[in-house]
Formats: C-alpha cells, sequence, structure tokens
C-alpha cells in the first residue's frame, strides 16, 4: 500500500468517525419526529455519503454493508417502510456495525468484515417483518483476519476508482450533468453536511438546549492541531513566564524610560500569551454529553421507561485530557440514574409524578473548577437502606453514628457494592466506587445528594485543567519533592506524645482516637539522604480512600502553583510521580503521587495494624 | 546481528556520506548519528530520579521540557576521564529526548558506508547487538552506537511506532 493511498484512508476514517456520530445524533432526533422529512434528508445524505467514499477508498466490506444500509434509508425516505421504534433501533444498531468497522480498520487497514447478519436484519426490515429487537446491541463478532482476498487487488482498483473520481472533478463543467457534479462533490466535501446538522439538532424536541443555541460555531472556523503540537507551545511559553519573572526581579536596574516600558509590555503581553496557550488545551464538553444521549435511549429502552435528557452547560469548557477520562464515570452515573433513580413507569404515575422521567446533565464553571450535575427526579436514596446494607456488608459497624448525608455517600465506599446485586443495566461489574476512583484519578470529586420522593443529584467537581495544580514544595534530606496540596489533609509536628511505635508495624501517629500508620517518603523512594530527627520534622497527613496515613519530610518550603511537565518514555512507569515541574530557580523537581506510592504499604500493614489493635 | 546492523545503514543511507558525531568516554571513541543530536550542552544541574538504575543521573531543565540525562560511561562501563571536560548530547529517539552524559566531543565524521567495517566476529560474552559497525580511521577505531539499543529503548520505540501507524 503506497503512502497516498494509506493517507487517503486514514483521512476517510477519521473523517468517518465524525459522520457516525453525526448520524448517531441524527437518529435518536428521528427517534422523537419520526415525521421530520428534512432530518430524514440530511441522514440520507450521511448515509449515501458514507458509502459513497468508503467504495471510493477502497473499504469494500464497508462500502457493502453502507450500501445496504443507503438503500433501507431511502426506503424510509421515500415513505415505502413505516418508522417505527424497531426501525430507529435497527438504524442504530447499523451505524454502531459501521462505527466498529471503522474502529477495526483504524489499528488495522486490512481488516475484512461479515456483515450478513445484520444485512438480512436489514432486509427482513425491508420486506415489512422487522421483529422488533429490543435490546440495541452490535450482532458484530470480531472477524478472524481473512488473507484470501489480496489487499492488492483491492487498491490497483481503487486507484483506479479514485483516479477517475478525480478526473471527474477536473473535467470541464459541461460534461458533467449537474446531478452527477453534486454528487461527487458531496462525497468529497462531506463538510457541507456537517455544519446544516447542527441546526436539525437544535430542532429537535427531545433534546432541550439551554446555552449555545444562538451562536453556533461555524465549523470553517476551526483547525485541528496534535495536542503534542499544543504541549509543545504550553511548555516553550512556561519557560517564557519564567524568563520575564526574571527580568521583573531586574527590573530596578533599568533606568531608560523607554526599557522600562517596553519591559512592562513585554510583561502583559506574555501573560496573554500564557492564557491563550493554556486555553488551546480547552474544548467543550457538548460531544461528550451528547453521547449521554444514547446511553439514557438504550438504557430506558432495555427498562422500560420513558426518560426525557436535558442537557445544560453543553459548551462548558474544560482540559481535553480531563475530557478523555471524564466519559467513562459519566456514563456510569447516568445509566445509574436511569437504572436505580428512576422508578418505574407505574411508579412514577401513582407517586403523582409525570409518567417521564427526566435526567437533567448540567455543566458549569464555579471558581477554577468545572462542575458537572447529574439530576433525576425519580425516588431518591433511602438513607435506611443504604445504612443497613453497610452494616450487613460490614462497611461501617451496626451502632455508628453517622449523618444521613454521610451514609447516603457510603454508596461510593468500595465494599459497598457488589456483583451480585447489580444490574445488568448500570451494572457490568463495576461499582460507584470504580467512579469515585476514576474521578480522584482527575484530582477531582464526586458527591451525591438526595431528597427522598425528589430525586438526586450527582455532582461532579473537577480542576479545569490537569496542566496546573497547587502543591507544596517538600524538602526531604537536600532534596526537592513537590505534594499535591489534594493529597494533603492536614500537617502537623509529630510530638512525641503523638507517635507510638508498634512493634512488628513500625511508627503510627496516634490522632483524635485515631491510630494512622506513619511512613517516610525517602525510604519507599529508596533515597539515602540525611533527615531530620523525626520530632523535628513534619508530618503531612494524607487522605485515601480506605484508611488515611502520614508521611514525613524536613520542611514544607512554600506552596505554589506547579505546571506539571510529563516524565519521559525512559522512567514513564515509575510508580508514585504525578510528574515533574521546574522550580522558580529552573531547577526539576518531582511531584509525588502519595496515594500511588504507599498503596502497596498501606494494604499490607493495615491488616497487621488491625490485629495489634485489637490486642 | 551485525550484519544486520550494517546492511541496514547501507541501505538507509544509500552509500552517500553519513554523518556521525564523535566523542570520547575514557579512552576510546564512539559515535552516533549526527541526524539524532539536537544538541549539545555543558552537563547541567539534575535532580536525582529515584528508584532509577545507577547510569540514570537525573532529570534536568531543557528551557521548559524536562528531561532525563543517562550517563553513558556508566551504562556502557566505561571509566571516565581524569580531566573533567564533560558534555551532554541531547539525542532524539523518535520524538523523545534524552541527555547522554560524554567524555568529550571530539568532532563530525563524514563517511560512505563502505568505510564502515562489520564488528569483527570474535567470541563476545557480551552482547552488541547495540553496535552498527567499526569505522576505521588510520590509526585508531571508532565504534558506531546505535544509541536506542545501548539504552534499551528499542521496545519503547517500537510501542511508539505502532501507535503512529495506527
Amino acid at each position: 500500500m503506497d503512502d497516498f493511498e494509506k493517507e487517503v484512508k486514514l483521512d476517510f476514517l477519521t473523517e468517518a468517525l465524525q459522520l457516525l456520530d453525526d448520524s448517531e445524533q441524527a437518529f435518536l432526533a428521528l427517534e422523537g419526529d419520526k415525521n421530520n422529512a428534512e432530518l430524514m434528508n440530511q441522514i440520507f445524505r450521511l448515509a449515501h455519503n458514507l458509502k459513497g467514499t468508503s467504495r471510493a477508498v477502497g473499504f469494500g466490506d464497508v462500502a457493502e454493508f453502507t450500501h445496504e444500509f443507503e438503500n433501507l434509508i431511502l426506503k424510509l425516505k421515500e415513505g415505502h417502510l413505516e418508522i417505527t421504534d424497531a426501525i430507529v433501533s435497527l438504524l442504530l444498531e447499523c451505524n454502531d456495525h459501521v462505527s466498529v468497522m471503522i474502529r477495526m480498520l483504524n489499528m488495522d487497514l486490512d481488516s475484512r468484515f461479515d456483515s450478513q447478519e445484520i444485512i438480512k436484519k436489514i432486509q427482513s426490515a425491508l420486506s415489512g417483518n422487522l421483529i422488533a429487537s429490543e435490546k440495541p446491541s452490535s450482532s458484530y463478532e470480531e472477524p478472524a483476519a481473512q488473507a484470501e482476498f489480496e489487499s492488492e487487488t483491492i487498491s490497483a482498483e481503487d486507484i483506479a476508482l479514485l483516479e477517475s473520481f478525480e478526473k471527474n472533478l477536473n473535467a470541464p463543467a459541461e460534461e458533467l450533468s449537474t446531478e452527477q457534479k453534486e454528487k461527487r462533490v458531496e462525497s468529497f466535501f462531506p463538510t457541507e453536511v456537517k455544519t446544516e446538522k447542527t441546526e436539525t439538532i437544535t430542532n429537535t424536541p427531545e433534546v432541550k438546549k439551554a446555552a449555545g443555541a444562538a451562536n453556533k460555531p461555524n465549523e470553517d472556523d476551526s483547525i485541528r492541531v496534535s495536542l503534542s503540537r499544543v504541549e509543545f507551545l504550553n511548555n516553550v511559553v512556561g519557560e517564557l513566564v519564567i524568563i520575564q519573572t526574571v527580568l521583573n526581579q531586574h527590573r530596578d536596574e533599568v533606568t531608560n524610560p523607554l526599557m522600562l516600558k517596553s519591559l512592562s509590555q513585554l510583561a502583559k503581553l506574555s501573560k496573554e500569551i500564557q492564557n491563550i496557550s493554556m486555553s488551546l488545551r480547552m474544548v467543550p464538553l457538548k460531544q461528550t454529553l451528547q453521547k449521554m444521549q444514547r446511553i439514557v435511549r438504550d438504557t430506558s429502552k432495555a427498562l422500560d421507561k420513558k426518560v426525557l435528557l436535558e442537557l445544560v452547560g453543553e459548551d462548558t469548557e474544560i482540559d481535553k485530557t480531563v475530557l478523555e477520562h471524564l466519559s467513562d464515570p459519566l456514563v456510569h452515573i447516568v445509566r445509574n440514574a436511569v437504572d436505580h433513580g428512576l422508578e418505574s413507569t407505574e411508579g412514577r404515575l401513582s407517586s403523582g409524578k409525570d409518567a417521564q422521567g427526566v435526567v437533567t446533565i448540567k455543566a458549569f464553571h464555579e471558581g477554577n473548577n468545572l462542575v458537572i450535575e447529574i439530576s433525576d427526579d425519580g425516588k431518591g436514596i433511602n438513607p435506611k437502606v443504604i445504612r443497613e446494607k453497610a452494616i450487613e456488608k460490614g462497611v461501617i459497624s451496626a451502632n455508628a453514628t453517622m449523618s444521613d448525608d454521610d451514609i447516603v455517600n457510603l454508596i461510593f465506599h468500595p465494599g459497598f457494592s457488589t456483583k451480585s446485586e447489580v444490574s445488568e443495566i448500570s451494572g457490568r461489574g463495576v461499582g460507584m466506587d470504580v467512579v469515585k476512583t476514576n474521578i480522584e484519578k482527575l484530582s477531582g470529586e464526586v458527591k451525591v445528594f438526595t431528597e427522598m420522593g425528589k430525586g438526586s443529584v450527582f455532582k461532579v467537581v473537577l480542576p479545569l485543567t490537569l496542566a496546573i495544580i497547587e502543591a507544596m514544595v517538600t524538602k526531604i534530606g537536600e532534596e526537592r519533592y513537590i505534594i499535591p496540596l489534594g493529597q494533603v489533609y492536614e500537617s502537623l509536628s509529630p510530638t512525641k506524645d503523638i507517635v507510638h511505635h508498634v512493634n512488628g508495624v513500625g511508627d503510627c501517629l496516634k490522632l483524635r482516637g485515631e491510630v494512622i500508620p506513619l511512613f517516610r517518603i525517602s525510604k519507599a523512594l529508596q533515597r539515602n539522604v540525611t533527615e531530620k530527627p523525626l520530632h523535628d520534622q513534619i508530618a503531612i497527613i494524607v487522605n485515601s480512600n480506605d484508611s488515611n496515613f502520614a508521611v514525613l519530610v524536613d520542611d514544607i518550603l512554600h506552596q505554589q502553583q506547579v505546571v506539571i511537565k510529563k516524565l519521559g518514555e525512559e522512567i514513564k512507569n515509575q510508580k508514585g510521580f504525578m510528574g515533574s515541574t521546574i522550580l522558580g530557580d529552573g531547577k526539576p523537581a518531582f511531584i509525588l503521587d502519595l496515594l500511588e506510592l504507599f498503596s502497596g504499604s498501606l494494604k499490607k500493614k493495615k491488616s497487621s495494624f488491625l490485629e495489634d489493635m485489637a490486642a | 546481528m551485525e550484519k544486520d546492523n550494517v546492511t541496514k545503514m547501507k541501505k538507509t543511507q544509500n552509500s552517500e556520506l553519513s554523518r556521525f558525531i564523535e566523542f570520547s568516554l575514557g579512552s576510546e571513541d564512539y559515535a552516533i548519528p549526527l541526524l539524532m543530536v539536537r544538541e549539545v550542552i555543558s552537563v547541567p544541574d539534575t535532580t536525582p530520579i529515584p528508584k532509577s538504575p545507577p547510569h540514570f543521573l537525573g532529570i534536568m531543565n531543557l528551557r521548559g521540557q524536562v528531561i532525563s540525562v543517562v550517563d553513558l560511561r556508566k551504562k556502557l562501563k566505561v571509566d571516565a576521564k581524569k580531566d573533567k571536560e564533560e558534555a551532554v548530547i541531547i539525542v532524539d529517539i523518535g520524538g523523545m529526548n534524552i541527555g547522554v552524559v560524554v567524555d568529550s566531543i571530539n568532532k563530525v565524521l563524514a563517511f560512505s558506508s563502505e568505510d564502515v567495517s562489520e564488528m569483527p566476529e570474535v567470541e563476545h560474552q557480551v552482547n552488541t547487538n547495540f553496535i552498527f559497525g567499526v569505522y576505521k580511521k588510520e590509526s585508531s577505531l571508532t565504534v558506531l552506537l546505535d544509541i536506542a539499543k545501548v539504552l534499551d529503548l528499542k521496545d519503547l520505540e517500537a510501542i511508539n511506532g505502532m501507535k503512529k501507524a495506527a
């Protein structure tokens, strides 16, 4: 396969994923508005587009399937077939199938697929006897790489095809009928369709848009830039800012008024450049939130509930890296809201509520944080039930006194949810504790608020960016280490009366009736440094999921914002580091991830610890 | 193994002049392809890397970028020169930057691939697959290093290559 062909194919794959996202949205919109001719036209254009381009770039299997797909849509468009919920499910299933194929191709351009099963479904739908399949799952099976078909043969054919396309494009306009021309242009420039799509979506009654409808972004105004380039820019700008500080410190030595003026102008400019370069990493939540549309649909269909999803603040921006890790926890919370949060239709009617449940996802900025609230108007969480379960599972003791709020938040406790009690929909074997862990990995937090009979709100608070964090610069021996402020619960002096030595376990702190293990950072890092005597050191209490622990540092130098720099591949796999940063004097220092660094020793000690305390 | 390396190099360089940067480690001369060199700097302040192998000197600040610095003499178990002239070569291995400490930078070599001979076939106990070949001058020899292999970074490179292809 030559480079040109490969490039054309890869371009197609990127484009196709975008088209599939668009068509998924369109299908979902269609479900709520089955007679929307404009929407149908748009869907047809998208499908046609996919078929045309996939054939042109030489993905025979994709083209073959999309051809059937297009046939089905054509029948729907011309009104030969009625659009039912079952049909929409089938359309979505087809969409998923194409999406799987595209993703497989992305990994291996020579992947082959067998679409017979789903084509049969389409054909039976075309002949009018679709058996309603309520569970919209993709019937896709992993295809074994089939070598019988020489990829070279396709390539040759398709290059010829492509060439003829190009010729047609370049040919004088008279030679092509207008219709033909449009077809060609359409299959090569799908952006046209995308812009139109934005409008259609806003017309959909299923989706209420509170923000962003007024100023639609013009897609031609943006370019795609690789994240590594943005990171590179951020690095250079970071350095610029350091030099700027040095310049400012020597301002007094400058007497020339013109120089002084230029210096302050330069300071202003670099501040501005810094702001812009940081904002480049920010992307709107829109796409991620729109994916929830599909989650809600599939979940509610499977549970036979009527659910309306409201999205508020889709244009709220967040750091690209945070966004990437946000999707999974969000899906989980949303599924949970539809499954456990909302009552069944009968249950709702009997408690005097609207038959249709409402799940709202609201995103907004609050200080330096992004807040996402997922609320439902369901039955709420009963603290009594949670309490009973928690006692049963041994998460809390039977006589523990806790506020209702604290009890409800026990659903995030790792010991709380187990496989047996999780339903098929929101389960998949992982509990809310995984949601919590994932969000905490992003230095965020999640809490639940609930009111019996009125519903629950899951509040996810995330830092706007992972590129800068608040941190403590600490000294251990002659070395400096950075501790993220998010992991510091409190710091105190380990005086003689609170430090105890437990045989076989090591040192520990007795603090307000709680006994917590005391670890040495230098030991965990295997650094041979001379530390101060224990009682002159500072103990930092770290709040961990399972239990707290304390670490010792010689000194806390100061608190500051640090720019996180990634570690190179050669040392990336080392446990216990969040990254590195460059301090004010230009020297690099490691940012510690104390939870990761001590996760091993904590588990090991916990068991022996409890025994000792019981004795 | 060595044969592969030489033929591979011959192929890629197409018998045109290839340029290598020559440096000393102790009393021996080594060279790496010039195209892999980003820059040469004096030895900077480094911060030690906890839990790393002894040849990792630390991390340094290269104009805002944090990169690891490796002492090639320790890695190849060559005794350092007495006079402290030391330099750090910043190499670019598939987009990954690493600083390499050497005793001194000598010169840029330019030669055609015919001047490169394979490693002499001796019964070696040590693994020498990180050596491209040997460049012969009038009186001395320069060992041509595959720096990615020296630093055991081949696997990483392979992973990166796969990512790019996908």
